[in-house]
């Protein structure tokens, strides 16, 4: 199982991958990793993590087109895989079980389609 | 915008170790992030992210892989491992070797220290390179020498008659005029204490030598009479946490004379070639009526100070110039034998104050010295020293090479070219060297102590000197290649095939070899061990050489002048004591390195037409002949109760014949000053 753990930080870039969609490189991860949890990190870290997640089978990238802001170079484009989207899924529904066992939070009890 | 770019050092870095597939999409994240940032903040806050960003690159996944580098780097740890197990496999032989090296290396650091320090001398000047000692040389009839004394005026009139000079100072460091050792105490103090140390000293010989003062004015400490310049040390012994410019102490409880402190220098380093901790003012002295203005007595060491840009070597030319204008009238009219040819064979030196401590080969003067010739020895000894270790070190890895040979056959045999075991040997012959130069140290620091006992210094380890230890580390590389490069060579020659058919062929050559350098090594240690007899009989011949008086049984007892008048009943007491034979009392001692006071002496009515004779001169009571062991050839000791032989002299026997007196006895003698 030890493939499909998914770190904390690694899963918040799994979602904004995802969140971004067609806009989904390191560099944009990033500035959105950034504003949206107001946590300051380096694009190394980001693309590090990329890699990882590449690597794994969550995502898979290929090089976008050429824009001109950026000297005409192009951008890795990260797209969520079926068993990436079935990892955060999962990831999700792990943690949601979890909660609804927790009797502090027994009385706001969430629906969960289960 | 405006036309800031990217750090261009920045993105080289990236280019640097970036892998090349990820180039393109990384260096356009980072574009993007920099101009993004430019819009926001200021140029260099975004050049200084760009740099963090960069920097923040440097991980496993991103950095571009070194295969070749990597391949190498293995086969090193492998030789470093080998080398390491070899090493603790055999203790006794690997403590021989490493020992044996790191003796040495212990010798040779120790020597390289003294060295240092011994070239180390009189650097700390400001103006040093400016500094110059006067030296006085002449060749008079056969009669060669250089001395570094003047007379009181010298000084003043290079000043005024060479435009060059900028400054000239002189100091007086002789006991005759009381320098030396004297009594000194507080004005407020009772107590009185024995220091030595005290000089005559010129403010401007200060203003020369620019010594860092810690209390007072530097240009005007010692431009009063009476005025005093004390070291730091002394300083704190009678003036603890207090500044004591402006106060006063007495000299041999002179309280008609009371010296005010002009201010306190730093103490002189170990490094300096003059070494006072008192230094009295020549401002308002003069010893006897006329002297600081005559040129018939030379008691001072004088330095210059060159204006900037002036050449030593034309100036040193000129100064024959004060012998015509100041010396030969006053021998003239003295009616010195000669005055023309002497004045012509007469000459002056500037000495560069650096040169003073080593190069002061042939030149009399009040200081002590080291020998440039002596550096030069020690260094070659020290050479040798290195050179015999590292043989020792050649020969013992090739006497052990029959255990290595099934290795070296092996590695050949699975593939190793002869240059992979070049490297491997010379790696362990580096892990020997590094590991001896270790121990080597060590040696040295901890013998430090006793070797600055024998050489009379004060060498600390240099441990926090920054060139220390790339220094180390280069010499412990170079000497490790060195030393294992014959080795290296040797062992990685061997033929596989026949090595593993267990027949180690040792060639001829390699046997040649070893045997040239064991005979080397045994001439340089039997060539190193007679010298080593040769310097201890030259020192039990000087120990035992018959000096005309015993040295055995006579004991010195020194500081007693400050006894004054009670000294008769001092000497009385201790012939009380049934250990002592005879006493007695005399200002002097008839070895170097005591009080000195060359007088010239001519027979009677001589002194115009003679060359005198220079001699010591020293007071001594009745008893002093016999105390001392001397024996009288010719006529009688003195006698206490002739009152006549308060003006009687006794001589001795080269005296006698430079006279030219074959019966001395009854002779007169005379000198500048008394006639006898």
């Amino acid at each position: 199982m030890i493939e499909t753990r998914l770190g904390e930080f690694e899963e918040v870039i799994l979602l904004l991958a995802g969140i971004l969609g067609e806009e989904a490189y390191a560099f944009k991860i990033a500035e959105e990793f950034e504003s949206q949890t107001k946590r300051s990190v380096s694009i190394g870290a980001v693309h590090s993590t990329l890699t990882r997640l590449e690597d794994k089978g969550f995502l898979k990238s290929e090089m976008g087109k050429s824009t001109a802001e950026r000297g005409g170079r192009r951008k890795r484009i990260y797209t969520l895989t079926a068993y990436g989207k079935k990892t955060l899924a999962t990831a999700r529904d792990f943690r949601q079980s979890l909660w609804n066992q927790y009797p502090g939070f027994a009385t706001s009890k969430l629906s969960v389609g289960l | 915008m405006n036309n800031e770019t990217p750090p261009r050092l920045a993105r080289q870095f990236l280019n640097y170790f970036l892998r090349k597939n990820l180039c393109e999409e990384v260096r356009g994240d980072l574009e993007e992030k920099f101009y993004l940032d430019l819009k926001k903040k200021s140029a260099f806050k975004a050049k200084l992210n760009y740099w963090y960003q960069v920097v923040n690159y440097l991980r496993p996944f991103a950095i571009q892989k070194r295969k070749s580098h990597l391949n190498h780097y293995d086969m090193f740890q492998n030789y470093f491992k080998i080398g390491w197990r070899s090493l603790s496999k055999q203790r006794m032989y690997s403590s021989i070797k490493i020992g044996g090296f790191a003796l040495g290396i212990a010798a040779c650091s120790l020597i390289t220290l003294f060295i240092k320090d011994e070239m180390s001398y009189d650097l700390h000047y400001p103006d040093g390179d400016r500094i110059y000692r006067v030296v006085v040389a002449y060749n008079f009839k056969g009669e060669a020498g250089k001395d570094v004394w003047f007379q009181a005026p010298f000084a003043n009139a290079l000043r005024e008659d060479y435009p060059e000079i900028e400054k000239a100072g002189r100091y007086n460091s002789s006991e005759l005029f009381g320098a030396g050792s004297k009594e000194i105490r507080r004005a407020d103090r009772i107590e009185n204490t024995y220091e030595e140390g005290f000089v005559y000293f010129d403010q401007e010989l200060l203003d020369i030598f620019k010594l860092p003062m810690v209390y007072g004015n530097p240009a005007h400490a010692l431009d009063e009479p009476n005025t005093i310049v004390i070291t730091k040390r002394k300083s704190e012994k009678y003036f603890p946490h207090e500044n004591p410019v402006g106060k006063t102490l007495l000299l041999n409880d002179d309280e008609k004379k009371p010296f005010k402190i002009g201010g306190v220098i730093e103490d002189f380093p170990a490094t300096s070639h003059i070494q006072f901790d008192f230094m009295m003012t020549m401002k308002g002295v003069e010893f006897w009526k006329g002297e600081q203005s005559t040129w018939n007595a030379t008691n001072y060491p004088t330095y210059v100070l060159l204006r900037k840009g002036a050449d030593a070597n034309q100036l040193q030319k000129k100064l024959t110039g004060i012998i015509d204008k100041y010396l030969l009238p006053v021998w003239l009219k003295d009616g010195v034998p000669d005055a023309k040819v002497m004045a012509k064979s007469a000459w002056f030196e500037l000495q560069p104050v650096k040169d003073i401590y080593l190069r002061s080969e042939g030149i009399q003067d009040p200081v002590s010295h080291g020998d440039i010739r002596f550096v030069w020895l020690f260094g070659a000894i020290a050479l040798f020293i290195l050179i015999l270790a590292m043989i020792n070190f050649i020969n013992l890895s090739t006497a052990k090479s029959a255990n290595r040979a099934k290795e070296v056959g092996l590695r050949k045999t699975v593939g190793s070219l002869r240059i992979n075991i070049i490297n491997q040997f010379l790696t362990e012959s580096l892990i020997y060297s590094f590991f001896s130069f270790a121990v080597g140290l060590l040696l040295a620091s901890l013998l430090l102590p006793y070797f600055n006992m024998l050489a009379a210094k004060s060498i600390v380890f240099p441990w926090n000197e920054w060139q220390l230890f790339p220094i180390l580390i280069g010499a412990a590389l170079v000497v490790g290649i060195l030393a294992g490069l014959y080795p290296a060579f040797y062992l990685s020659s061997f033929n596989p095939a026949s090595v593993l058919k267990g027949n180690v062929s040792r060639g001829s050559k390699s046997a040649t070899m070893r045997s040239s350098l064991v005979v080397f090594q045994f001439t340089t240690s039997v060539v190193l061990i007679i010298a080593t007899f040769i310097i201890y009989r030259q020192v039990e011949y000087i120990l035992n050489k018959k000096v005309g008086f015993d040295k055995d049984q006579v004991m010195l007892i020194q500081g007693t002048n400050t006894l004054g008048k009670e000294i008769k009943t001092f000497k009385d007491e201790l012939l009380q004591l049934s250990q002592v034979k005879s006493a007695t009392i005399s200002d002097f001692l008839p070895i170097r390195g005591t009080k000195r006071n060359g007088n010239g002496f001519t027979n009677e009515g001589r002194d115009k037409i003679d060359r005198s004779v220079g001699v010591q001169v020293w007071g001594v009571d009745y008893d002093y002949v016999k105390t001392l062991g001397m024996k009288i050839v010719n006529g009688r000791n003195f006698d206490e109760k002739m009152a006549s032989d308060s003006t009687g002299i006794i001589i001795n026997q080269t005296m006698a014949t430079k006279l030219g007196l074959k019966n001395p006895i009854g002779k007169r003698i005379q000198n500048w000053q008394y006639i006898q």
